[in-house]
């Protein structure tokens, strides 16, 4: 969902700014399982040419903002998620990575915004995502070599113990490490699990 | 040498939550226990009705996972009243593509003029889906659930349990799920030793 969002981003990331006030969606995204056969061809055939020979699961998310394809593989140590929209034409890379890794500026930054953001919080999850022309997203899984032309973000996931409610948020952060959108992400009950 | 005895039968259960502040719940319950097979009886009875619990637990979370929850429950039981006082500490633990529960309870046990019964109890259950990596509304998910319990009355004994579910998630709000609970009980005691296998259904409903 967020990939789509990018669009909005930057002139989302000015409203902020101009309004000053914090922002924070409720990501709503149902995620399946879907046989290869009912991927769009153009999705196939880049899966095909970057990462043949990776075993592949592909997922349908349907979210606000629409209906996409998402393969997940590993690769060389990663987690790769790589979304498609409807037709098959590619949106974005996205690769899990430590905290650690992500450049000592940019984990500043981070840091710095999510302490002004919660008042106890606990990185869960990272993702490097990568966006640009076809090849050279391709040429991340392929060689892992980074196109100047490649457009990043950082996802994280963020579980974050407020004053009111703690909660999950998913906050997706540009290049330079500066906040860019926050999502709530609606956590499911616990009764079925404590009674 | 004692035989071990046998009861099977359905436990059909309701647990409606009712959220009362973004860290405080309310949560009742309902659950039945019908017996349809009994050995060393050796024989097929028609069900019969057992008995009923009716709960009441409060909840509140601390910290990010954590929640202490507090409860009463009644018991009717072929025209008597039980009463067990209970307190949970639960524990779960978010994963890629499944959740896994830790519940730490003691309760207290006793009805009429007998002894109070005390039981320790540790559950750990494990869920996941059974489609994707998570579970979303109209999508099914497996639960399997054991758990041990100690129990201190004259004797003391353990009694272990299994508990594999089928859930199927509606929406947000409201869980269904069907499964078997396997109870061993009188574990110590082999002389005494029960087996009980309960056919259960359970409806998870939250406000």
């Amino acid at each position: 969902m967020t990939r789509l969002l990018l669009r909005f981003v930057s002139p989302f990331s000015l409203l902020l700014l101009l309004t000053g006030t914090s922002f924070s969606q409720v990501k709503f995204e149902k995620e399946s399982r879907v046989k290869a056969l009912m991927v769009p061809a153009g999705a196939l055939r880049f899966v095909s040419k970057y990462a043949s020979g990776n075993r592949i699961k592909w997922y349908v998310e349907e979210s606000q903002l629409g209906k996409t394809y998402e393969a997940k593989t590993k690769l060389n140590g990663y987690r790769f998620s790589i979304e498609f929209d409807s037709v098959g034409q590619i949106l974005d890379l996205e690769k899990t990575v430590d905290f650690s890794e992500l450049d000592a500026k940019v984990q500043h930054m981070i840091r710095e915004e999510l302490r002004a953001r919660f008042d106890k919080y606990k990185i869960t999850k990272v993702q490097i995502q990568y966006r640009g022309k076809e090849e050279k997203v391709g040429d991340i899984l392929r060689s892992g070599f980074k196109d100047r032309d490649l457009q990043i973000f950082f996802e994280l996931i963020v579980r974050a113990e407020m004053e009111i409610d703690p909660s999950s948020f998913e906050v997706l952060f540009n290049e330079m490490g500066q906040l860019e959108a926050i999502f709530t992400v609606l956590q499911r009950s616990t009764d079925n699990l404590e009674f | 040498m004692a035989q071990a005895t046998f009861h099977a039968g359905y436990l059909p259960k309701i647990n409606l939550t009712t959220k009362l502040s973004p860290r405080t719940r309310l949560i009742t319950g309902v659950e039945s226990r019908f017996i349809h097979f009994e050995r060393p009886e050796e024989k097929d009875r028609n069900i019969q009705y057992v008995l009923t619990d009716f709960s009441l637990a409060f909840s509140r979370k601390f910290g990010y996972n954590g929640t202490l929850n507090a409860g009463y429950t009644f018991r009717e039981r072929s025209g008597a009243f039980v009463h067990r006082l209970s307190q949970q500490y639960n524990v779960v633990q978010n994963f890629d593509a499944a959740r896994i529960g830790h519940r730490f309870a003691f309760d207290q046990t006793w009805s009429g003029d007998q002894d109070i019964t005390l039981r320790l109890r540790y559950r750990l259950t494990l869920e996941k889906p059974l489609s994707g990596d998570k579970i979303d509304s109209n999508e099914f998910y497996l639960k399997v659930g054991n758990e041990y319990l100690g129990i201190f009355d004259t004797g003391g004994d353990l009694e272990i349990r299994l508990i594999p579910v089928v859930g199927y998630e509606l929406n947000r709000q409201n869980k269904l799920e069907v499964g078997l609970d396997y109870r061993l009980s009188a574990f110590l005691t082999p002389a005494v030793t029960d087996h009980q296998l309960w056919s259960s259904i359970s409806w998870f409903c939250a406000f």
